[in-house]
């Protein structure tokens, strides 16, 4: 299948829902976190999913990353539904989807150095000598902006931008086509926060990434996405390209989501 | 609450399960309680024989198995050859003499364990926290064995302590206060012995549960708002370390009539220890499979009542199904 | 909401120190230190001077590493083993806070300066909401529980908590905007004269955030308190605060009305700090290609090397000879907006 193809979407989901069963002790309860969600990812672009907390953003997009299982629908991905494949033709998939994390701290392992931590996707996929993977360690430091000097510092011993880029560097170690990003640049300094949005827009155009952006900073949103999906109460509400959305939007939700940005006057220019 | 029915259904099949394998496993060793009688050249074989089938000895194993269980509907849990009496008077009398020797013993321990965990806690570098290291240190390396051996040979040699049995000859029941006193002081050696080996984990367990709800940011906030040491230590950090602390007590609830069974016997202080002890060597068959399924049933009350108390203490717990 | 300066000003240019007649807290020159087992000295605070004037709510603007949690620990004299105060005083009032024993120190936290945290893992999970500010209550106060409850009770009500249920609840069974007004009940309860709201809003949404401003600003008046406001994003700062000082690195690199620094940043950092936020606005954004995310260049240097010069120098792209050897003093512009570059020295000289 050629994914570089303009009509074929890169991941095309259909119809997928999930429902969480509750067993506790003094309350049961059944909640329904995605219900029939179509979402169309297309090729080496930036779709954000938006929506306010509890709407399902997380749950859809650990869906698209492999790390939950819908109950029902399809994930179609280069002519294969992940829903529906076997054990062996999920384990060759998994490399290709990627995520990171909010708290880079709490995704990456204390007791790992930093080179070990990117490291330790090549031990499980590639056959490769351990001289040749401190290279490909190597030149993944490069290519996220860390210095080789650090290969041996601990997570803690880095900034959050620099843990950050060393999530990156784990996730690119997999050969992703997938990334899903949940609010990764919340907790980054400001100035920090550029950089890192930066190498993700530079590692998109040279690597061909396709981005799914899970957020609910609109700002970011606005300048990042080049389409923007609206997820309220588990399903999407709406999807349309980013200056469309913000100029335009159509349904009802989306039009309270974007009245509700900020009106902090004071900060002259501000958009709103 | 449809959570505990479950359980006290598992608890109950567990019980069975326990007495089934039990019998099985007495039955697997070799000889009965009259095997001892028939290397005396004095008896006869047709003796012993009719001895067996009287005692019922001689019947297939599901047939003595449905005996018992019928014994153990009328009350009596079976029968005891050597003290010639049904079983359950023999047991009852023997487990209030184990726990009042444990329940004091553990009643102690966690009495000392708490203030001292938490004083350690507060000042980590302090006199008190290096000494109970020390301590618990010292006192998790010794065998429990040297230590109720040491116990006896202090009581022994300083004549302070009575030792042997539960109360002296010389008074009866009859004497209410001096009776408690003379109980007491024989007492006071296991119970010493049993604290002292019992204390140490205790006391690791509280300091560490004390010494990361100090590390908690609501600690520091609770400084922050000039809110005394002390009060932050007892009514601000201590609720909040509770949890694990809780579940370990029900674990001491659950081992009540098991721990003390070394130094009862060392000791001899007159509990289930020693008449197990003795019921096994003599192949008093109903009497070892009594004692069992009472400490299996107070390990399952024991670990109920754990999470019970957790249930009560952290309302976290309470709320867990919700998100 | 921005509220210009109320109170006329002595400028006086040479002094170190804004005189302001009232102040209600005035810090001057502190400076505070860091010495772990084994490392150099690191500087975490250098010089830092301010005043907080009555019905004033002074917003500190810095990211991580800026010394704004230190500056924070050093007024409630709650900072951790191995930092020290170097130099410099903390007056409230007429009372020199740095100089005061423990024992002091505590009937002060709390009641007459009290910090609100950004994070409501401050409350503790097993007790009661209306007990954690009873107990704040209790500290301070000799009544019994039954009376510091009832008070309690009262305080929760101000601050929107007035549902009757809420009060006997835990923690975990509360939203984030719900637990974040209780930390408010706790630091309001015994009516400080300062309180230090250290990122109030950092872990809330939106909409959560305004209302629990809104919030902060409406019991400043009925309270008499002053605020010193800390946050890392400009528009909180924007809405909530009078004065806004800038940290970087332990220092204040420039201070201002409001109003005044968000229209005109002067210093170099603030200017590429303000850029880093809204980058929509700026001249270089919105062409055809995706343009970069406005970013400052380079790293801020590691806290352990301590210069002679500007703490912003290696970063700055307006930097001068004189940058990496002098540290800049403070040069006051009109509208009482102050600034330490060499970029303006020059001028004013």
């Amino acid at each position: 299948m050629n994914s570089g193809s303009l009509s074929q979407p890169f991941l095309l989901a259909r119809g997928v829902t999930k429902t969480y069963v509750h067993r506790g002790w003094s309350h049961r309860g059944r909640h329904k976190a995605l219900d029939q969600v179509d979402m169309a990812l297309p090729f080496a672009k930036t779709v954000a999913l938006v929506g306010e907390s509890g709407s399902g953003k997380t749950t859809l997009a650990m869906c698209l990353a492999g790390l939950e299982c819908p109950d029902a629908g399809e994930i179609w991905m280069e002519g294969r539904d992940l829903v529906s494949a076997g054990k062996r033709q999920l384990a060759a998939i998994r490399p290709q989807l990627q995520m990171l994390w909010q708290d880079s701290a709490a995704a990456l392992s204390p007791v790992l150095t930093a080179s070990e931590i990117v490291e330790e996707p090549l031990l499980a996929q590639l056959r490769a000598s351990p001289r040749q993977r401190s290279e490909i360690v190597s030149d993944l430091f490069q290519k996220v902006g860390l210095r080789l000097e650090w290969r041996i510092r601990y997570p803690h011993q880095l900034s959050g931008g620099q843990r950050q880029r060393l999530a990156i560097a784990r996730a690119l170690a997999s050969q992703p086509r997938l990334l899903v990003l949940d609010e990764p640049f919340t907790g980054l300094d400001l100035s920090v926060r550029g950089q890192i949005i930066n190498l993700l827009l530079d590692l998109q155009a040279t690597h061909a990434l396709t981005y799914l952006y899970v957020s609910h900073d609109l700002e970011v949103v606005r300048y990042f996405a080049d389409e923007v999906a609206v997820m309220h109460r588990g399903r999407i509400v709406e999807q349309a390209p980013t200056a469309e959305l913000f100029v335009r939007p159509s349904h009802l939700y989306t039009k309270k989501l974007l009245s509700a940005i900020p009106a902090f006057a004071g900060i002259q220019g501000c958009a709103n | 609450m449809r959570y505990f029915g479950l359980r006290m259904g598992q608890a109950l099949l567990l019980l069975v399960g326990v007495s089934l394998l039990s019998f099985v496993f007495l039955q697997l060793a070799p000889g009965d309680f009259f095997s001892e009688m028939r290397l005396n050249p004095q008896v006869s074989s047709e003796t012993v024989d009719s001895l067996r089938q009287q005692y019922g000895l001689d019947r297939p194993l599901p047939v003595r198995y449905w005996r018992w269980l019928r014994s153990v509907a009328h009350g009596e849990l079976g029968f005891s050859f050597a003290y010639n009496s049904p079983v359950a008077p023999l047991l009852g009398v023997r487990a209030r003499n184990t726990l009042l020797l444990t329940s004091m013993a553990t009643f102690l321990a966690w009495s000392a364990a708490i203030p001292l965990g938490v004083l350690s806690a507060a000042s980590p570098q302090g006199w008190l926290a290096r000494s109970c290291s020390l301590g618990s240190a010292t006192l998790l390396a010794t065998p429990d064995l040297l230590l109720a051996l040491a116990g006896l040979m202090f009581a022994v040699r300083s004549g302070w302590l009575r030792i042997g049995g539960m109360a002296s000859a010389e008074i009866d029941a009859a004497q209410g206060w001096l009776r408690i006193r003379d109980v007491a002081s024989h007492l006071l050696a296991p119970v010493t012995v049993l604290v002292l080996g019992s204390l140490p984990i205790l006391l690791r367990h509280t300091t560490s549960a004390m010494r990361e709800a100090l590390a908690s940011p609501f600690v520091s906030a609770a400084r922050a708002h000039g809110i005394g040491r002390t009060r932050i230590l007892f009514r601000h950090a201590l609720p909040a370390a509770m949890n694990p602390l809780v579940s370990l007590m029900g674990a001491s609830l659950a081992s009540l009539l098991s721990a003390s069974l070394l130094v009862e016997v060392v000791m001899g202080w007159p509990g289930i220890g020693p008449l197990l002890l003795e019921a096994i060597l003599n192949r008093d068959l109903y009497v070892v499979i009594g004692v069992v399924m009472l400490s299996t049933f107070f390990l399952v009350a024991g670990m109920l009542t754990a999470d019970l108390l957790l249930f009560v203490a952290d309302p976290r717990i309470r709320r867990e199904g919700l998100a | 909401m921005i509220k210009s300066v109320s109170q006329p000003f002595a400028a006086n240019v040479t002094s170190s120190v804004r005189v302001a007649p009232s102040a209600v807290l005035r810090v001057s020159g502190l400076t505070v230190d860091l010495a772990m087992d084994g490392e150099p000295e690191m500087r975490v605070l250098n010089d830092v001077s301010f005043a907080l004037s009555p019905g004033e709510v002074l917003g500190v603007l810095g990211e991580s590493g800026a010394g704004k949690s230190t500056l924070a620990l050093s007024l409630l004299g709650l900072l951790p083993r191995h930092f020290r105060v170097s130099r410099g005083t903390v007056e409230l009032g007429a009372r020199q806070l740095l100089d005061l024993p423990e024992t002091e120190l505590r009937t002060i936290r709390g009641a007459e300066i009290s910090i609100v945290h950004q994070d409501s893992s401050v409350l503790n999970p097993v007790m009661r909401v209306v007990d954690q500010v009873a107990e704040v209550l209790r500290a301070h106060n000799s009544w019994n529980m039954r009376v510091c409850r009832e008070e309690a009770r009262a305080i929760l009500d101000t601050v929107g908590l007035s549902d009757g249920n809420i009060s006997t609840r835990y923690p975990h069974e509360l939203s984030g905007g719900q637990k974040q007004r209780v930390v408010i009940a706790q630091a309001l309860a015994c009516r400080p004269a300062v309180v230090i709201a250290d990122e109030p809003t950092a872990s809330l949404d939106i909409t959560t955030a305004r209302e629990i401003l809104d919030l902060l600003i409406r019991v400043k008046d009925t309270f008499h308190t002053v605020y010193l406001l800390i946050s890392h994003q400009p528009q909180i700062l924007a809405y909530a605060a009078n004065r806004v000082m800038v940290m970087y690195r332990g220092e204040i690199v420039e201070e201002g009305p409001t109003h005044g620094l968000f229209d005109s940043p002067l210093h170099p950092y603030t200017q590429a700090l303000l850029l880093c936020s809204r980058p929509l606005q700026s001249e270089i954004a919105l062409t055809a290609v995706k343009p970069h995310w406005p970013t400052i260049p380079t790293e801020a240097p590691d806290l352990r090397d301590f210069s002679r010069g500007c703490v912003f120098e290696n970063r700055c792209l307006q930097r001068m000879e004189i940058c990496s050897n002098q540290k800049p003093a403070k040069t006051i512009l009109p509208g009482l907006h102050e600034v330490h570059c060499f970029e303006y020295e020059r001028e004013d000289a």
